[in-house]
């Protein structure tokens, strides 16, 4: 029995040494978005390789489903163990920003580091006069269409819309000429008449915030075509209720012949209806009268209770070097939020896949989108959108007309807008 | 010494209780009197958060929802109930369909979501298909309010009757059979013999089962949340509500004081009930 | 003729009640071509068993399944205890305070997680059970219903047993645990399976308070696989289905509780 003592307090020094190493090392806990088991190998090295070249710090990976983010994250402020660097969407920002929870991050790295970013895409991370995030991963939208049903229905390329106005159009004749829905589009939760909005030049709301503008005549012409293609049966009823993610749904299932939605979605395609994706399509996405086009950005942020916000903006930095993004949208057919890296081969040079053909298509855009619609910096930019969205839902149920109930909501919008800017 | 006897009984579970139940309500008691988000300090509003409920339409209308959600409950118990009678009669052809009956209770809810918006689909889902061969038409099952209610009805009953049928059987195997076969040799038949002994003598299941059931309904959640996401929060469910302001608009404060609310009134629904129960 | 009756109403009733399950099943086991084929097939044409052995690869499984047998396990025992423990007290003693504990145990029941998910979490993690299985098992460890249940099932039991045991003078744990337990076997049953597919289904909780994978219970990890980018339908399927074997396992193993014939069993 003695002649095992040395021995154990052998084995409990290099554990309590080992235990004390650790504790030497400064740890970033990082939060991430349903990347998580798909993307192991790349963050496995990624943390790996900056471990290695940072022996001071540890980098504690966290991969949280996108669905439960925000309570998440609640819960973990709420209690005191909040992440240090997070992965947020874009349109959480400002509901987080206002809350004080995100650090001003434009003191933590350099500033003409922030050079290397899309100006469109760094834009969306400023809220309130603050630069609360770094951009990270982008997307835009590209029109997805299928061309064994565009031609059953006696249709070609040349009927593919290129504006708005001919998606109606499109979804009119399609139903006329086959029977079918021609389109899955989401009007009434989680819409997208919003962008259509912005893109024909008509603003949701004005410069300073103060004000709903979208119950003006132009704007309820607009929406009012949407409102009775649904009323008169050219959209499926659940058009107005469904959230965003039946879009691929309904496409992957060959309901509709065309949806609207980000390049990313088309592994998913891939994947889950192989026949469908070989008879698939990619064309640019349609546009309003401006030809303003909508980015999508997945951003960073330091939480502003980090103890190690210098570090966890350093490692920011890491993930967001040109190098590092290009190999991560090798991955996720999504876009780096650097200028230069879009010059990589991998998205100019079309290799006769339909994945590199939607990525050029999409990365054409990338350089103008932008965040079309103003009131995602508001704080209260969830409520607002809902009620926009109830507005247009008892609109396509015949509960009042177009333009009443817009005119309702701008009266809501109104209110919360001059309450909360004093 | 004896007198000791329930409380040590009580204790381990009491202590649970409080710490992981009734402390943390307590909490959100304490929660309802503030502005409070989670982030950043909190201020004391007294009464504030009930007063805003009070002139808050969206509550009212979710509240009524979920009273309305509690009319399913005589019906999946009816349900529930025959189906364990009838199993419970014919042993040995019941013994496989226990079985079908409690599928839909171990489906995992999102795959429920997802088949029962297929099945609801207004267009090309297989209900109103079954609606039209009788020439019928179709129902806006996912779209009208209240409508909705309905459909979130229909797949309460359809998760709700083999798992209630799981407590019947429960409660019918501690009835002694001598007192249902001295009924038999009286000569009452199978059916006067469920009516006059058998559920007499389920009293306390039924009791059970009927809390349970109309305080799941009340707090009815899930079911919502996967089938109708997009409709209008009006449309939708008290808890639901209570989610949304505290996790979507972090907005505690507001949300720990519907959660009072839901709390008093299932307590007070749930103590009648067993009253009323319990005294015939 | 009756008879028939009742089997086609059970066989109606049966056909509702699988349909879902039936459609999975037909999912997990389908390839990629067939997945959305129209109009939909029910018996896919070649059985492609592969979403199985790729759902199994795709995530550490066994990891997840040992976690989540470990969980489970630690609620049934705790449950099954206490919650007996104080339902025989509720239903067979006479104390000052009864119709207030009662009260609570109710209070216990009306609180929805939901509702108290932020608090219980702040708690959790000043105990230090943050990212343990404990700080899973433990919030779970008494469910007020399980008290109610059990309560109801003492006070269904007739006094003369009780009475008869007592006159032979054994000692109040003895008497819970020897000869009022074993009948309400078919309610201590019940409470096992439901605790059971409340446990091994529950999502919410365990993601909150689970942050490292080799933590992770299976419905945690498998939520993974309903991922932004790789939303592969066949996967989730199989996953499913083979989450769900589990509780039809004890489930089969737990029918004969709720047969006939126990209570005569248990009295002899």
């Amino acid at each position: 029995m003695r002649a095992y003592l040395p021995a154990l307090f052998a084995a409990l020094g290099l554990l309590l040494s080992t235990c004390s190493k650790e504790d030497q090392r400064v740890e970033i806990e990082f939060w991430t978005l349903q990347l998580s088991p798909t993307f192991d190998s790349y963050f496995h090295s990624l943390i790996k390789e900056y471990e290695g070249s940072h022996p001071a710090i540890k980098i504690k990976w966290v991969d949280i489903p996108y669905d439960v983010a925000s309570q998440k994250l609640l819960a973990s402020v709420a209690s005191g163990s909040a992440p240090d660097l997070v992965n947020l969407s874009g349109d959480f920002l400002a509901s987080f920003a206002h809350k004080n929870a995100l650090a001003e991050i434009s003191t933590l790295v350099q500033q003409d580091t922030l050079r290397m970013f899309f100006p469109h895409a760094l834009e969306i991370c400023r809220q309130g006069g603050k630069l609360v995030a770094l951009p990270w991963y982008l997307n835009t939208y590209v029109l997805m269409y299928n061309t064994e049903l565009l031609r059953q229905a006696g249709m070609g390329e040349r009927d593919v819309p290129r504006t708005f106005s001919e998606l109606v159009a499109f979804a009119r004749r399609y139903k006329e000429k086959t029977g079918r829905f021609g389109l899955f589009w989401n009007i009434g939760k989680d819409s997208y008449l919003p962008i259509m909005l912005e893109s024909e030049g008509v603003p949701m709301i004005d410069a300073e915030m103060t004000r709903a503008l979208f119950d003006g005549s132009r704007s309820v012409a607009l929406i009012s075509q949407w409102v009775d293609l649904y009323r008169q049966g050219f959209l499926q009823r659940e058009s107005i209720v469904n959230p965003g993610s039946a879009i691929i749904e309904a496409y992957q299932s060959g309901q509709v012949a065309m949806v609207l939605t980000g390049p990313v979605f088309l592994n998913r395609v891939k994947v889950n209806a192989p026949a469908i994706f070989r008879r698939t399509d990619i064309a640019p996405s349609p546009v309003g009268s401006t030809s303003r086009q909508e980015l999508a950005a997945m951003v960073l942020s330091v939480m502003s209770s980090s103890d190690h916000p210098k570090e966890a903006a350093e490692f920011a930095m890491f993930v967001l070097d040109a190098r590092n993004q290009i190999a991560f949208s090798k991955f996720t057919t999504t876009y780096p939020s650097v200028v230069r890296a879009l010059s990589d081969p991998y998205f100019t040079v079309n290799d006769g896949t339909l994945e590199s053909k939607a990525r050029i298509v999409g990365a054409s855009t990338l350089p103008v989108a932008e965040q079309l619609s103003g009131y995602k910096k508001h704080p209260e930019y969830f409520r607002l959108h809902e009620m926009f969205c109830e507005a247009v839902q008892s609109a396509c149920l015949g509960r009042m007309s177009t333009k009443e109930a817009l005119a309702n909501a701008a009266r809501e919008w109104n209110a919360i807008l001059q309450k909360k800017n004093h | 010494m004896k007198a000791a006897v329930p409380y040590l009984f009580l204790l381990p579970a009491l202590l649970f209780l409080a710490l992981f139940a009734l402390l943390p309500m307590g909490q959100i008691f304490y929660y309802s009197l503030l502005n409070y988000s989670a982030f950043g300090p909190s201020e004391f509003v007294g009464a504030g958060n009930f007063v805003r409920l009070v002139n808050d339409g969206n509550f009212w209308w979710t509240l009524a929802n979920s009273f309305l959600l509690v009319l399913v409950t005589p019906v999946i118990m009816v349900v529930a109930l025959s189906l364990a009678l009838l199993v419970r009669r014919e042993v040995r052809i019941g013994k496989p369909f226990r079985l079908l009956f409690f599928l839909p209770v171990i489906t995992p809810i999102v795959i429920v979501g997802i088949i029962w918006r297929w099945i609801f689909a207004e267009e090309i889902g297989m209900l109103n298909y079954l609606l039209s061969l009788f020439s019928l038409p179709p129902v806006h099952w996912l779209t009208d309010y209240p409508t909705t209610t309905v459909s979130i009805m229909i797949v309460t009953l359809w998760r709700g009757a083999g798992y209630y049928m799981m407590v019947f059987l429960a409660g019918l195997a501690v009835i002694p059979r001598e007192v249902e076969e001295a009924s038999m040799i009286d000569g009452a038949g199978w059916l006067q013999q469920t009516v006059h002994i058998t559920i007499p003598l389920l009293k306390p299941t039924l009791t059970l089962v009927f809390v349970v059931s109309s305080t799941a309904a009340i707090k009815m959640f899930t079911e919502v949340y996967t089938i109708i996401p997009g409709a209008p929060i009006a449309n939708k469910t008290l808890v639901v509500y209570l989610y949304q302001q505290a996790f979507e608009r972090f907005d505690f404060g507001y949300g720990s004081a519907i959660a009072v609310v839901l709390f008093l009134l299932t307590i007070a629904f749930s103590y009648a009930n067993v009253r009323l129960m319990e005294s015939r | 003729m009756k008879r028939a009756i009742i089997i086609l109403t059970l066989s109606l009733a049966a056909a509702v009640a699988i349909g879902p399950f039936v459609w999975l099943i037909s999912t997990s086991l389908k390839g990629s071509e067939e997945l959305f084929a129209f109009p939909p097939t029910l018996i896919p044409h070649d059985l492609a068993l592969e979403n199985y052995t790729g759902v199994w690869n795709a995530v550490p499984f066994q990891t997840y399944l040992f976690n989540s047998v470990i969980v489970v396990l630690g609620t049934l025992v705790f449950n099954l205890t206490f919650c007996s423990l104080a339902g025989f007290a509720l239903a067979r003693y006479e104390f000052r305070g009864r119709a207030f504990v009662f009260l609570l145990v109710l209070a216990g029941i009306m609180i929805p997680k939901e509702v108290i998910i932020i608090p219980l979490y702040a708690n959790v993690l000043k105990m230090q059970l943050a990212d343990t299985l404990a700080g899973v098992v433990l919030p779970f460890a008494v469910d007020a219903l399980g008290i109610f249940m059990m309560r109801q099932a003492f006070m269904a039991i007739p006094r003369e047993i009780e009475e008869a045991a007592t006159v032979d003078g054994v000692s109040p744990l003895r008497l819970w645990w020897n000869v009022m337990l074993p009948m309400t076997r078919p309610t201590l049953a019940a409470l096992a399976i439901f605790t059971f597919i409340g446990t091994w289904g529950d999502f919410l909780w365990p993601l909150v308070v689970l942050k490292s994978r080799e933590h992770f219970t299976l419905q945690v990890g498998l939520s993974y696989l309903i991922g932004a980018f790789s939303d592969n339908y066949r996967y989730v399927a199989a996953g499913a289905v083979l989450a769900a074997i589990p509780v039809l396992l004890v489930f089969l193993g737990m029918q004969k509780y709720f047969e006939r014939g126990i209570f005569a069993g248990a009295t002899k």
